[in-house]
C-alpha cells in the first residue's frame, strides 16, 4: 500500500468512511453529514419553509392540473413528500415511478397501497433490453450495477416533466448531503440537469449511452431534453430536504400510517432495518459493490442515521456494522445472474474488478475485509 | 431497598427472535443468531433480569418456545420472566415449572382476572407482573391497548392499573406503543399516567435505544426497572457498555462478574 | 456427601437444579422420607404460597422426618425463599404453622409508596452484617443478592451469624445456624454471589 496515502479511518460521531468519495472532515474528525446533521438543528426552518411556500405558489394550480412531480418507489421518502405536498400544501401532485429492474414483491404492494391512499400516479417503464444493456454495462464498467436505472430515474423523470407541462420537481434528499459528500446544494433549493449529470451521474452519463450502441429509439428515457427545451420550460427541480429537515425515520412513521407502507419481514439485506429499499433486487448488490469499493455497506449507512438520530451510540453502530456490512447478496445471485446473462464466474470477475484490494482479500472466493470496523 | 434493574426483553415468534418496532414484528434471527449475538453467559452480568416473550401470531408452540428459552438461560442465573399470549392457569403453571421465577400477563386482565388471582395465591403476587400497553393520542390523552394493540379498552390507565392490582399483580410492566422499537427514549411521563408511586414495583419500557435513555428513566424514584427489548441496538457489547453508563451517572446497580461465575463452574466435583 | 433436593411441588426447582449441576455438586431430587435419612446435604426451595407449601410437606410425609433430621443434627438443611420461611414456627402468611426448626415467625412487610418502599420486595439487595465464615466464607462486607418476597423473618430466635438486609426495615437475609441454614433471597438467581454461597453450604 502507498504509505503516502492515509490509512481509511472513519467518522468520530457516526461511522462513515474516509474512501467514501466527496466526503470531508472537520477538525474533530466528523464527517460532513454530521456537520450538517448539527446544522440542521439551528437552521431558521421556518424561513426555508417560506421559501418552500413561495416556490409552490409560483407553480400551484387551482384548475385541477397537476403542479408538480414526486418521483416515487412506494417507499417512505418519495411517500412522506408526495403526502406533505397533497395534504400540508394542497399541491396537486403527480406521482412517476420509473420502474426498476429487478422489483421486490414487497415493493410492488408498498407502490399499490401508496397509489391508493390517494394519488394520481404514471408508472414509466424505459425499454426493458435497453435497461438491462446499460445497467449491465453500468455494472461491468463503473461498479454501478443499475446505472440504467439511476439515469432513468432522472432523465425520465425530467423528459416526462418537460413533454407533460409540469415544471416542478420534488425529489426527496440529496443524499450527498445528507449522508456524506458534495455539499454544493446544502444553501440551494433548486438545482439542475448539470448537477444531476455531474454529481449523481458522475459525469459518466453521455459516454455511457454511446458505447452501449443502442439505438435512439429505446434511448429515449435515457435522454434529458435538450437545453432549449429544458429552458423553455422553466423546470425548477427541488430537493425537498432543503425546505424541511430531513428526517428518515419520521418520513417511515408518516409513510407507515398514511400511506400504507409495511416493512419486509427480516431484515434486509446487509443492514439491521426492514423499513428501508425494498423495491428492487439490485439495491443490494449495489450496496455490497460500495463496500468492496469503499470498506463500508449498507449497515454503515444505516447505522449513521440511527446515530445522527439519537436511536443509538457510535459504539452500539459498530457492533452491528461488525455483524452485518460484510454480506454477499447470495439470496439474490441466481436473479442477477441471470439478469445479466452471466456465470457466476463472470459475475465474480467483475466484483474483482471493482474491490479495494488494500483493504479486502480474496479467501475461498470471497472478498473479506482485512479491517475490523472501529 | 432493592437496587434499581435493567430487564432485557427478548421478543420470540414462531422460531425466531424479534424486534419489535410500533407492534409490528421484524425477525432478527433464530436462536443461532441470538447465542452468536448475545452471549447471554457473557451478558447475563451486565443486566439483573431476563424477560422473554412468545410473540407467535401463527399460533403458540410452547414446547419450542420452551426448548428455546433452555438454550438462551443455560449457563445464567438471573431471575427469568416468561410470558406471551398467557390465558389460563395451566399455561402460567407450565411456564413457572419450566423455570419462569415469574409470568407477565396482560390480556388475563381482561379475559379472566380470577385466573390472575389464582396464580398469585398459588405462586405469590412476586411472581406476577402485570403488563399494561399504552398510547398517546393526538387529543392528548392515554388510551389502553388491549390483544397486543389492536384494541383500545374503556379502562382510564389508572383503573387498569388498579384492577391489575387488586387482581394479584405484584410488579408493573408499563409500555409504550407509540414509543416501542424507535430508539426515542422511554416516555418517562407515563408514570403519573398510571398514578405512580404506587405500592408494586414499576417498570418501564418502549423507547429505549442507548444508555442515556435507560439513565434519565432510572434516576427518577419512581421508576424500579427498565426493561428494552431492542435486539440491534445492544448487540455485541452493547449492554456492558450500558451498564457501565449507569454506574457512571452515578447509578448504584448491583454488580457482577461473569469471571467469578464462570470459576465457579465443576468447582465442587470430587477431586 | 449426599444432597438431597425436595421436590414436593412449591415452586420450580429447575434453577436451583441447574446451579447444583453447575457447581458439579451430585443430587438426587426427593420427594419423601424414605431417601431423607441418608442426605448429609438437604436443600429446601419453595415458591409461592406458605399455606401451600406446609401442605405439600404434610402431604409427601416430609413434617415429621424434618424435624427429626434437624434435631438429630447430623445433617445440613438449608432452606431457600420460602423454604427458610417454612423452618420458623408461624407465618402471618395464611395464618399458618410452620415446622418450628427454629424459633421465629415471618412477618407481611409493609409498603410506603411515597417514600418509595415498596412490597413485594424485589430485586437485587446488599446483604451485611455477617462474620464471612460458613455459608459467608469469601464475601466481604457486602454482597447483593436477589429477592423477592412480600414476608420476611426480623430475628431468627437463636445464634446463627446472620446476613441482614434492609427493606424499610432490616429483615433476616440469609443465617448459618450449623445444621440449620436459611436464605431468604434466590442463590440460583444471584449470579456469583449465589454460586459462591451454594458451595459454601455443600462445603462443609
Amino acid at each position: 500500500m502507498n504509505a503516502h496515502i492515509k490509512a481509511p479511518f472513519r467518522c468520530t460521531s457516526c461511522l462513515n468512511m474516509s474512501t467514501r468519495p466527496r466526503i470531508n472532515f472537520d477538525a474533530t474528525g466528523r464527517c460532513n453529514a454530521c456537520v450538517w446533521a448539527e446544522r440542521k438543528k439551528s437552521i431558521d426552518w421556518t424561513s426555508r419553509e417560506k421559501e418552500l411556500v413561495d416556490l409552490l405558489a409560483r407553480h400551484k394550480r387551482t384548475d385541477g392540473g397537476f403542479d408538480c412531480i414526486v418521483p416515487v418507489s412506494g417507499g417512505k421518502d418519495g411517500s412522506y413528500v408526495a403526502y406533505n405536498l397533497k395534504h400540508k400544501y394542497g399541491m396537486n401532485p403527480l406521482a412517476v415511478t420509473v420502474t426498476p429492474a429487478l422489483a421486490l414483491e414487497l415493493g410492488n404492494r408498498n407502490l399499490r397501497s401508496f397509489i391508493e391512499s390517494g394519488y394520481n400516479h404514471v408508472q414509466i417503464s424505459p425499454d426493458h433490453n435497453a435497461m438491462q444493456a446499460l445497467n449491465r454495462s453500468g455494472f461491468i464498467e463503473m461498479g454501478f450495477p443499475y446505472y440504467g436505472w439511476l439515469i432513468a430515474i432522472q432523465s425520465a423523470v425530467v423528459r416526462f416533466a418537460v413533454n407533460f407541462g409540469i415544471d416542478l420537481i420534488f425529489y426527496g434528499e440529496d443524499g450527498e448531503v445528507e449522508y456524506g459528500g458534495s455539499t454544493e446544494t446544502a444553501s440551494r433549493p433548486i438545482y439542475n440537469v448539470d448537477y444531476m449529470r455531474r454529481v449523481y451521474l458522475e459525469g459518466g452519463h453521455d459516454k455511457v449511452l454511446e458505447k452501449s450502441g443502442l439505438p435512439e429509439s429505446s434511448l429515449n428515457f435515457f435522454r434529458f431534453p435538450v437545453e432549449e427545451d429544458l429552458q423553455r420550460s422553466g423546470l425548477e427541480i427541488a430537493h425537498w430536504s432543503y425546505f424541511e429537515a430531513w428526517d428518515p425515520y419520521r418520513n417511515y412513521l408518516v409513510a407507515k400510517e398514511h400511506c400504507g407502507l409495511q416493512e419486509a419481514e427480516g431484515s434486509n439485506t446487509g443492514t439491521f432495518t426492514n423499513f428501508a429499499q425494498n423495491d428492487q433486487a439490485l439495491y443490494s448488490l449495489h450496496t455490497y459493490l460500495m463496500y468492496l469499493k469503499f470498506g463500508f455497506g449498507r449497515a454503515t449507512q444505516d447505522a449513521g442515521i440511527e446515530i445522527r438520530r439519537g436511536a443509538m451510540t457510535r459504539d452500539q453502530a459498530l457492533n452491528l456494522v461488525r455483524v452485518y456490512d460484510n454480506h454477499y447478496p447470495e439470496e439474490f445471485l441466481p436473479l442477477y445472474l441471470s439478469y445479466y446473462q452471466m456465470t457466476q464466474e463472470e459475475f465474480d470477475a467483475v466484483l474483482d474488478r471493482w474491490v479495494n484490494r488494500d483493504l479486502f482479500e480474496k479467501v475461498d472466493g470471497r472478498w473479506q475485509p482485512n479491517f475490523v470496523a472501529e | 431497598m432493592a437496587r434499581k434493574r435493567v430487564i432485557y426483553t427478548l421478543f420470540y415468534a414462531d422460531g425466531g427472535f424479534m424486534l419489535s418496532r410500533n407492534f409490528r414484528l421484524q425477525r432478527a434471527g433464530d436462536v443461532r443468531w441470538l447465542l452468536k449475538n448475545y452471549h447471554f453467559e457473557t451478558v447475563a452480568s451486565c443486566i439483573d433480569e431476563l424477560l422473554i416473550v412468545d410473540v407467535s401470531r401463527k399460533g403458540y408452540d410452547r414446547e419450542a418456545f420452551l426448548a428455546a428459552v433452555g438454550s438462551v438461560v443455560e449457563g445464567c442465573f438471573i431471575p427469568v420472566a416468561l410470558g406471551g399470549g398467557i390465558k389460563d392457569f395451566e399455561t402460567a403453571a407450565l411456564f413457572v415449572e419450566s423455570g419462569a421465577d415469574k409470568i407477565v400477563v396482560n390480556s388475563l386482565f381482561d379475559s379472566d382476572p380470577a385466573v390472575v388471582r389464582r396464580i398469585a395465591d398459588v405462586y405469590g403476587s412476586q411472581c406476577v407482573i402485570g403488563g399494561i400497553d399504552l398510547r398517546r393520542t393526538a387529543a392528548g390523552t392515554v388510551e389502553v391497548l388491549g390483544q397486543q394493540g389492536s384494541v383500545v379498552l374503556d379502562s382510564t390507565p389508572a383503573e387498569r392499573v388498579q384492577l391489575m392490582l387488586d387482581s394479584g399483580a405484584g410488579e408493573l410492566l408499563v409500555q409504550s406503543v407509540d414509543r416501542d422499537g424507535t430508539g426515542f427514549g422511554l416516555d418517562l411521563d407515563l408514570t403519573t399516567v398510571v398514578g405512580a408511586p404506587l405500592a408494586a414495583p414499576l417498570i418501564l419500557c418502549g423507547g429505549c435505544g442507548k444508555g442515556s435513555h435507560m439513565l434519565e428513566a432510572l434516576v427518577r424514584p419512581e421508576v424500579d426497572a427498565v426493561a428494552t427489548a431492542n435486539l440491534f441496538n445492544f448487540i455485541g457489547d452493547g449492554l456492558l457498555k450500558a451498564r457501565s453508563e449507569l454506574t457512571a451517572g452515578g447509578l448504584d446497580l448491583a454488580c457482577w462478574n461473569s469471571a467469578d461465575v464462570k470459576a465457579l463452574r465443576n468447582s465442587m466435583v470430587a477431586a | 456427601m449426599r444432597a438431597a433436593l425436595v421436590n414436593v411441588g412449591i415452586g420450580n426447582i429447575d434453577s436451583v437444579e441447574r446451579a447444583l449441576r453447575y457447581l458439579g455438586v451430585p443430587y438426587h431430587t426427593i420427594s419423601d422420607p424414605v431417601a431423607l435419612s441418608a442426605a448429609t446435604h438437604v436443600v429446601l426451595p419453595g415458591v409461592g404460597a406458605y399455606r401451600a407449601g406446609m401442605e405439600a410437606l404434610r402431604a409427601h410425609g416430609l413434617v415429621e422426618p424434618l424435624r427429626e433430621l434437624a434435631e438429630a443434627g447430623n445433617t445440613r438443611i438449608i432452606g431457600v425463599c420460602l423454604g427458610m420461611q417454612l423452618l420458623g414456627t408461624y407465618s402471618e402468611e395464611g395464618d399458618c404453622e410452620g415446622l418450628g426448626l427454629l424459633p421465629f415467625r415471618v412477618e407481611r412487610m409493609q409498603a410506603d409508596p411515597a417514600a418509595g418502599l415498596k412490597v413485594p420486595h424485589v430485586g437485587y439487595a446488599s446483604v451485611q452484617g455477617y462474620r464471612p465464615e460458613g455459608l459467608f466464607a469469601g464475601f466481604g462486607e457486602r454482597a447483593d443478592f436477589y429477592f423477592t418476597h412480600s414476608y420476611a423473618v426480623r430475628d431468627v430466635g437463636a445464634p446463627c451469624n446472620p446476613g441482614l438486609c434492609v427493606h424499610g426495615e432490616p429483615f433476616v437475609a440469609a443465617f448459618d445456624a450449623g445444621s440449620i441454614c436459611g436464605a431468604q433471597f434466590h442463590p440460583e438467581k444471584s449470579q456469583d454471589n449465589g454460586l459462591r454461597l451454594l458451595k459454601n453450604f455443600f462445603s462443609s
